[in-house]
């Protein structure tokens, strides 16, 4: 079976062509403690919403051991609107486990647009099964930008603690919205709204490589419909509360497979950032609660700890990728006291930009460098929660733009590194 | 007996003269092949100085971390010393060619022996070079996880794995070259094992409490993950 092949039945039927208006994927991985509920809702969701489309409720599937597959047929009300696909993972998928908990994603995502594509369906929406309780406007929240706001891609906005989701904060969120000008929330998620017309063109590509397949799609998919100026939107989604089906991935793997893909992503679309300077907000849908949720305490000691620890040791191969100047402040953040730690906004976006050109210019392995990096986000990240510590939500939105705007400060250095890399050669 | 003397003294002036005149080609030989092996040589290393030049050489083999670790640290740049190295070959093989042009057979023996032993030898640095660089590789996947495992003695463990692919390298290519015969892999089998048993002790007897200890922090933190309390994606 080649890459992107899979297997398809419709409750056991064919999927016949101009079948469909909204087709809404969910993809799963031994999610049989939650794949009922997002079934049921998902339909129930798109009845209410949308009355008088037709819906197609395509379930992807990646070779569940648990049952996922017979009891999402189950829960189906109406088993002529169910499409199950089982979309192939290889043993590589299965080796290093994604952090998004869905082996071989990428072929999943392919799986369904290829059948949005041939069911001629005017939106589609991607909903991952992992989630205790899919909320039936969510459905709505990603198809309706698309179908009446005329967006391509509708990107998620999840309601988060001030603590949840500090890669995206720290380096996802900052990174994308600095390198390429739009504030985008979530550009790495879970639940995702996409047009005919941007899944035409996805499906059209001959990118869905191994990288793609992986753990990447999410990024890829983010990059492209930028770089390729397809309108873009996001949905407030509220919280999304996740059943994972194991155990998660260590950090600093997850770390690697999230800045593997986005660096890659920024090598192939370097001619589209590098025209771009200010950053825009975009047009948002959906209800923007804005009362995160309450957070337990989180003591910033052990991620301290391990900062000091990966200076003491890792000194060799930073140096490989990061200058003098920023390896001095590195040993003044290492040598202060606990209660005033502090690692600089300005700091952490020219580490980050500095292994995104080691990335590109290969200067070793390239997992080692992607997990090299884990012990300087632990450092940023105890720094950020002595910060927020005390913070309310909207002192934590403050920190996090300040964030943001030092790596729109420091753009100008990652481009002159990337276009004369030589000459700032550590 | 004067006529006799001297019949023997000029047969063995003879035998000189001969014996000097078959072996004067043969040294015209060896100087003129030397001649043009220096000669070689010296176009060999402006040859090759100017193509390391033009690849980077030096900024590759720094990257690549071999003088970091051999351990060597040259007062000369790679590219200079990899030239220097080409040119003392070819002069070399240039020696070994004009050796064998004097046609004497102990000559010629040695230089058959020699030519025998370079596939060897090559066949040695081949397997010296890539033992060296898969050390290197270990050590640096090794430093990494440990660290991020927050194992405190990350750099000894890396520093073990290190010289433990190179020690095994370097058997190899004793092997490979003949040189210790036995003694080398008596040594190496004496020495890993002897590692291997200490650290199965250090675990085993002295190191219990430690490792189980590590264990439960671990537990610990997987189960305060799985709570939830911090999602860092």
């Amino acid at each position: 079976m080649s890459e992107g092949d899979s297997t398809s039945q419709n409750g056991q039927q064919n999927v016949e062509p101009a079948g469909a208006d909204i087709v809404l994927g969910v993809l799963s991985y031994n999610n049989a403690a939650t794949i009922e509920g997002v079934i049921r809702n998902a339909v129930h969701g798109l009845a209410a919403s949308f009355p008088g489309s037709r819906s197609m409720l395509v379930h992807a599937d990646g070779g569940s051991e648990d049952g996922t597959a017979d009891l999402a047929l189950q829960a189906a009300p109406d088993r002529d609107a169910l499409v199950q696909v089982v979309y192939p993972v290889y043993p590589v998928h299965l080796l290093s486990p994604d952090y998004h908990g869905i082996p071989g994603k990428g072929n999943a995502v392919r799986a369904v647009f290829e059948i949005a594509r041939k069911l001629e369906a005017k939106a589609c929406a991607l909903v991952d099964a992992d989630i205790s309780e899919l909320p039936p406007q969510w459905p709505e929240n990603l198809v309706r930008p698309v179908l009446e706001g005329q967006f391509d891609l509708v990107t998620p906005h999840y309601l988060r603690h001030k603590y949840d989701g500090t890669v995206i904060n720290g380096i996802v969120y900052p990174l994308v919205r600095a390198l390429y000008g739009k504030q985008l929330r979530q550009p790495m998620g879970a639940d995702f709204g996409y047009s005919a017309k941007l899944i035409a063109h996805l499906t059209q590509l001959a990118e869905w490589d191994p990288n793609v397949t992986g753990a990447s799609v999410d990024a890829w998919i983010t990059t492209q419909s930028i770089a390729r100026n397809f309108k873009i939107a996001q949905a407030f989604l509220g919280r999304r509360v996740q059943s994972p089906s194991g155990p998660p991935p260590q950090l600093s793997k997850a770390l690697a497979q999230v800045l593997g893909s986005l660096f890659t992503e920024i090598h192939r679309t370097a001619p589209a950032w590098q025209r771009l300077r200010a950053s825009e907000p975009l047009p948002s849908f959906g209800v923007d609660a804005r009362q995160a949720p309450e957070s337990a305490p989180v003591d910033a000691q052990p991620m301290i700890d391990s900062f000091r620890l990966g200076f003491q040791n890792l000194q060799g191969i930073w140096s490989e990728v990061l200058p003098p100047t920023t390896l001095l402040e590195l040993k003044k953040i290492a040598s202060q006291p606990d209660e005033t730690f502090r690692f600089g906004d300005g700091t952490w976006a020219r580490i980050v930009y500095d292994f995104a050109l080691a990335h590109r210019m290969r200067v070793m392995d390239n997992n080692h460098l992607l997990e090299a990096i884990a012990p300087l986000y632990l450092g940023w990240v105890a720094s950020y929660v002595l910060l927020v510590r005390e913070a309310n939500a909207m002192e934590v939105e403050q920190c996090i733009e300040g964030l943001c705007r030092s790596y729109e400060t420091q753009k100008g250095y990652f481009i002159a590194r990337w276009r004369w890399p030589d000459r700032f050669n550590p | 007996m004067l006529t006799h003397a001297n019949n023997v003294l000029h047969q063995a002036a003879d035998r000189l003269v001969n014996t000097v005149a078959d072996f004067l080609p043969g040294l015209l030989a060896l100087l003129v092949i030397l001649m043009f092996s220096i000669l070689a040589a010296f176009l060999a290393r402006a040859v090759m100085r100017r193509i390391l030049v033009r690849f980077q050489f030096d900024d590759r083999v720094t990257r690549w971390g071999l003088p970091e670790l051999a351990g060597w640290a040259p007062a000369r740049r790679p590219s200079t010393v990899t030239a220097q190295l080409s040119f003392w070959i070819i002069v070399l093989l240039g020696l070994l060619a004009g050796v064998s042009a004097l046609d004497s057979g102990l000559t010629s023996v040695l230089v058959v022996r020699l030519f025998d032993y370079l596939p060897k030898v090559a066949a040695a640095a081949v397997v010296l070079i890539t033992g060296f660089l898969l050390a290197r590789f270990l050590a640096r996947s090794v430093l990494i996880s440990a660290v991020n495992m927050q194992i405190q003695s990350a750099r000894l463990l890396s520093l073990g794995v290190k010289w433990l692919v190179m020690v095994l390298t370097s058997a190899m290519a004793m092997d490979h070259l003949g040189i210790g015969g036995q003694i080398a892999q008596l040594g190496f089998a004496i020495l890993f094992g002897g590692i291997v048993l200490t650290l199965a002790l250090a675990v085993g007897l002295g190191s219990k409490e430690m490792v189980s200890r590590s264990w439960e922090r671990q537990a610990d933190k997987n189960e305060r993950d799985a709570e939830g309390q911090f999602h860092h994606l």
